[in-house]
């Protein structure tokens, strides 16, 4: 199996505090790798570092081999990373199919055109709505992004970044500020999503449940440390993650 | 050495990073009402009092009634009004005291020069800096040192966690924006003696002030000091050896200190 | 094509109201296309790209000086130097566009008044060149190619501005349209999504501010030729102040909206101006009125009135999109 993403000894300081410390650690093709930690780990600083929102201190990351080391969000997106926000980030003013279908653009060549383009937004356009079928929003196409539930919202950024057709999937905590309801609805689809096309996904969550259902394997933080590395049955047992997670106020 | 009121303006924008358009109109109008005040008693001092308390109130009055409406719009509608309020106001002035600029004496208290070495030194020069500097420490004690400072720029950085924590934002933001008032006037009414009061004089300040805090970094207190005094020096030097192109060194500068440091020789990175 | 039956309609209802019209009217609906096409230059920077420019002056500058300058030192063609002004201006504007875009909000609108106020600077002090605050005189319409002399009439200049304004018009729309134009109203709705999505927003803004300039540009130019004249009040600071009421009033975001208010202004500046010194601070007044009650501005207004699209006050790119996957 090919190596996705490596991070080798990253490390990231705010001022004096250090946020990671010395992370290394793999994601392979077509798995789904579990980013978990007690509140303050790291986690969300691991993400951002890996899709270039923030840079590292020290340290590398790799992508299929490629130096992905300072390089700018945008180049780290167009090499085949796409990202979910944590806060819903959305275009409020588009209706979804506008939304997912400017993300498909963002990936084509003559994004840019200012004349014309109607093979460039056609061909977006089929993209997008191969996505919304994917994750199951055909029928909410037409309505402005501003105005769907929470979950649909979710979901719809999801759409987003998968009509990119990434090496690498990022989510940032798909599940956050979701009901019981929501969250095993959106679940249900990112499973469905799955099945039907194996993808590598780097996945943010603080919700265990879900983590359990989807991660093939779980890479633990605490106090910017990597802590525990393993599939889900190894990492259940592991006494300093229990530790962690118990000691600690999560 | 006017620039050091500019960096009082300055400051107000950097440290507690709200930017208000029309700060340069209610300087302009505190160097109007100021000169009517002079004129009506004549005191400079009871102008340099009263004006300011004066000219806050007309800001407070605007902040109250059209300007809350807008704190919870995100496009650009604040920015945008705080522009048309600049331009009603110098319409105002206009219309109530006319095209030509207005004059005003400083005290006798103030008059006259000194000499050090060869050049003169006009006192009133000195006493605005002194004015200045009082102003800036005064602003900045306030801001770091008291808990209301601490509440000023909490809001100014994350509004809604503040208001979590129970605080009267609407009553912060309320002062905030009559003391930026009150302070812009007063510098307004202390620069008339030195440049007469002008209906031009709300774009410049404007403008002069940003640059002071391009150059010095937003959010910095020093950093504005050090940007008024670099534009200050250019100023001088400029007229001196390049009297037709002072202002476009002033530009060049700041352009260049944009390219190499854009948050600002001293700023803080937000 | 819808937009090419609605290119060839605008140019015969232009035709027609210069058989129309009486004299008067042609020379003040010169100026308001002149104006018009201002407004909407501003228009694509600050309605479709939330790009708020408090010097949109320097572009009309820009366009007219150098337009003067051609047409008082050389013998070329009207529309050549017109276009030499557009792509002077255009060039100037990558340079303005390229600092100001280091900048977000506020900070970028203080810098392109800043460039204004330097702008201005320049043309009053270099008075040997622009001739200072006297303003360059005497400037007259040379023949249009091949020495036709049909521009130097009223009627003829003013069915050669009409027709800037309309192409500049649909010229805009296409590009609203265009893969570009859909990056840029996603800047608009939330830049840091589009960076996310991996597009170098920067380049985007300064493309549009560039196209921007130009056209303001091409209405400065289309001015001098107007007006024969160039002075710095066609630089002053209020100018721009005017031009981006002129834009908040009409509607931004609509292209159409901007020329109405353009039209707007003149009327209340021409009309009212005759009863009352007062007119500037009325129309302020009304401009912060607008911006706080009356967000999509004459155009939404008249269009919620008049019930367009699916009956609701639609964006222009709303209903464009939705033409286009259907």
């Amino acid at each position: 199996m090919k190596t996705a993403i490596e991070c080798i000894a990253v490390s990231r300081n705010f001022g004096a505090l250090a946020a990671l410390k010395d992370v290394s650690f793999k994601v392979m093709e077509g798995e789904v790798r579990a980013l978990i930690g007690p509140n303050g780990a790291g986690k969300t600083t691991l993400f951002n570092v890996i899709n270039g929102t923030i840079k590292l201190s020290s340290g590398k990351v790799r992508h299929r081999g490629d130096d992905l080391t300072g390089l700018r969000g945008e180049h780290i997106c167009q090499k085949g990373i796409s990202r979910t926000f944590q806060l819903t980030s959305l275009f409020p003013q588009m209706t979804s199919f506008e939304n997912v279908s400017l993300a498909a653009q963002a990936k084509l060549s003559g994004r840019w055109f200012p004349i014309g383009g109607r093979k460039v937004l056609a061909e977006a356009g089929r993209r997008a709505n191969e996505a919304l079928e994917r994750l199951s929003l055909k029928h909410i196409a037409d309505t402005p992004a501003s105005e769907l539930s929470h979950g649909d919202q979710r979901l719809l950024e999801v759409a987003m970044a998968v009509a990119q057709r990434p090496d690498v999937l990022m989510l940032d905590e798909p599940t956050q500020g979701l009901s019981i309801d929501e969250t095993h609805e959106i679940i249900g689809r990112l499973r469905a999503l799955l099945k039907e096309q194996s993808l590598t996904v780097v996945l943010v969550e603080h919700d265990m449940d879900v983590v359990f259902e989807l991660a093939d394997r779980i890479a633990v933080l605490h106090r910017g440390y990597l802590i525990a590395d393993g599939t889900v049955g190894e990492v259940r047992g592991n006494a300093l993650v229990q530790e962690a997670y118990l000691g600690g106020v999560d | 050495m006017l620039f050091l009121l500019g960096a009082g303006l300055a400051m107000i924008f950097g440290i507690m990073r709200v930017v208000n358009f029309a700060h340069g109109a209610f300087y302009m109008l505190g160097a109007y009402v100021g000169c009517s005040i002079a004129q009506v008693t004549g005191s400079f001092w009871l102008a340099v009092t009263i004006a300011p308390l004066l000219v806050a109130g007309v800001g407070l009055a605007f902040e109250r009634s059209a300007l809350r409406l807008l704190y919870k719009r995100e496009d650009s509608a604040y920015l945008l009004v705080t522009f048309g309020l600049s331009m009603v106001m110098v319409e105002l002035v206009r219309l109530a005291w006319g095209v030509t600029p207005l004059q005003l004496e400083p005290p006798r208290v103030l008059q006259g020069a000194s000499f050090i070495g060869a050049d003169p030194v006009p006192h009133y020069r000195v006493f605005l800096i002194i004015c200045g500097v009082a102003v800036a420490l005064l602003l900045w004690s306030m801001l770091e040192r008291t808990r209301l400072g601490l509440l000023i720029r909490a809001t100014s950085q994350n509004v809604d966690m503040v208001q979590a924590l129970g605080v009267n934002v609407t009553i912060i933001r309320f002062a905030v924006f009559g003391l930026g008032c009150g302070l812009a006037a007063l510098g307004g009414v202390l620069a008339v003696p030195l440049l007469t009061a002008s209906l031009g004089m709300a774009n410049l300040v404007l403008v002069d002030a940003f640059i002071i805090v391009i150059i010095g970094g937003m959010g910095s207190f020093v950093g504005a000091i050090l940007g008024s005094l670099i534009v200050a020096f250019v100023e001088i030097f400029g007229v001196y050896y390049f009297p037709d192109f002072a202002m476009i060194l002033i530009y060049a500068i700041m352009l260049i200190v944009l390219v190499v440091r854009p948050g600002g020789l001293l700023g803080k990175e937000s | 094509m819808n937009l090419l039956y609605q290119f060839i309609a605008a140019l015969l209802v232009l035709l027609l109201s210069s058989q129309v019209l009486p004299p008067f009217a042609v020379t003040l609906l010169t100026e308001v296309c002149i104006l018009g096409l201002f407004a909407m230059s501003l228009d694509l920077m600050v309605g479709f790209a939330k790009l708020v420019s408090f010097g949109h002056a320097a572009a009309y500058g820009l366009g007219a000086y150098s337009c003067a300058l051609l047409l008082l030192h050389t013998d070329i063609p009207l529309p050549l130097a017109l276009a030499l002004a557009v792509v002077f201006t255009a060039v100037v504007a990558v340079g303005i566009a390229w600092v100001c875009t280091m900048a977000t909000g506020i900070s970028f609108a203080m810098l392109t008044l800043a460039f204004g106020q330097l702008f201005y600077a320049i043309v009053v002090k270099w008075a040997s060149v622009t001739n200072g605050s006297d303003g360059l005189v005497g400037i007259s319409r040379t023949a249009g190619p091949f020495g036709w002399q049909g521009l130097a009439s009223r009627d003829g200049f003013y069915l050669f501005c009409g027709v800037c304004l309309i192409a500049a018009y649909f010229a805009c729309r296409l590009l609203i349209m265009s893969p570009f134009g859909r990056v840029l109203i996603g800047i608009r709705d939330n830049e840091k999504k589009v960076t996310a999505l991996g597009l170098n927003t920067r380049y985007y803004k300064i493309s549009v501010i560039v196209v921007s300039y130009a056209l303001g540009g091409l209405a400065g130019a289309l001015y001098v030729a107007f007006a024969k004249f160039a002075s710095p009040d066609l630089v002053y600071w209020p100018v721009s102040g005017q031009v981006l009421i002129m834009v908040i009033l009409g509607g931004s975001g609509t292209l159409l909206g901007p020329v109405i208010g353009a039209a707007f202004y003149m009327l209340v500046e021409y009309q009212l101006g005759v009863y009352t010194d007062a007119w500037a601070l009325i129309l302020g007044s009304i401009f912060i009125l607008s911006v706080i009650f009356m967000p999509k501005g004459i155009w939404g207004l008249v269009s919620r009135l008049g019930g367009l699209g699916r009956g609701s006050a639609e964006s222009l790119e709303e209903k464009v999109a939705y033409e286009d996957r259907h």
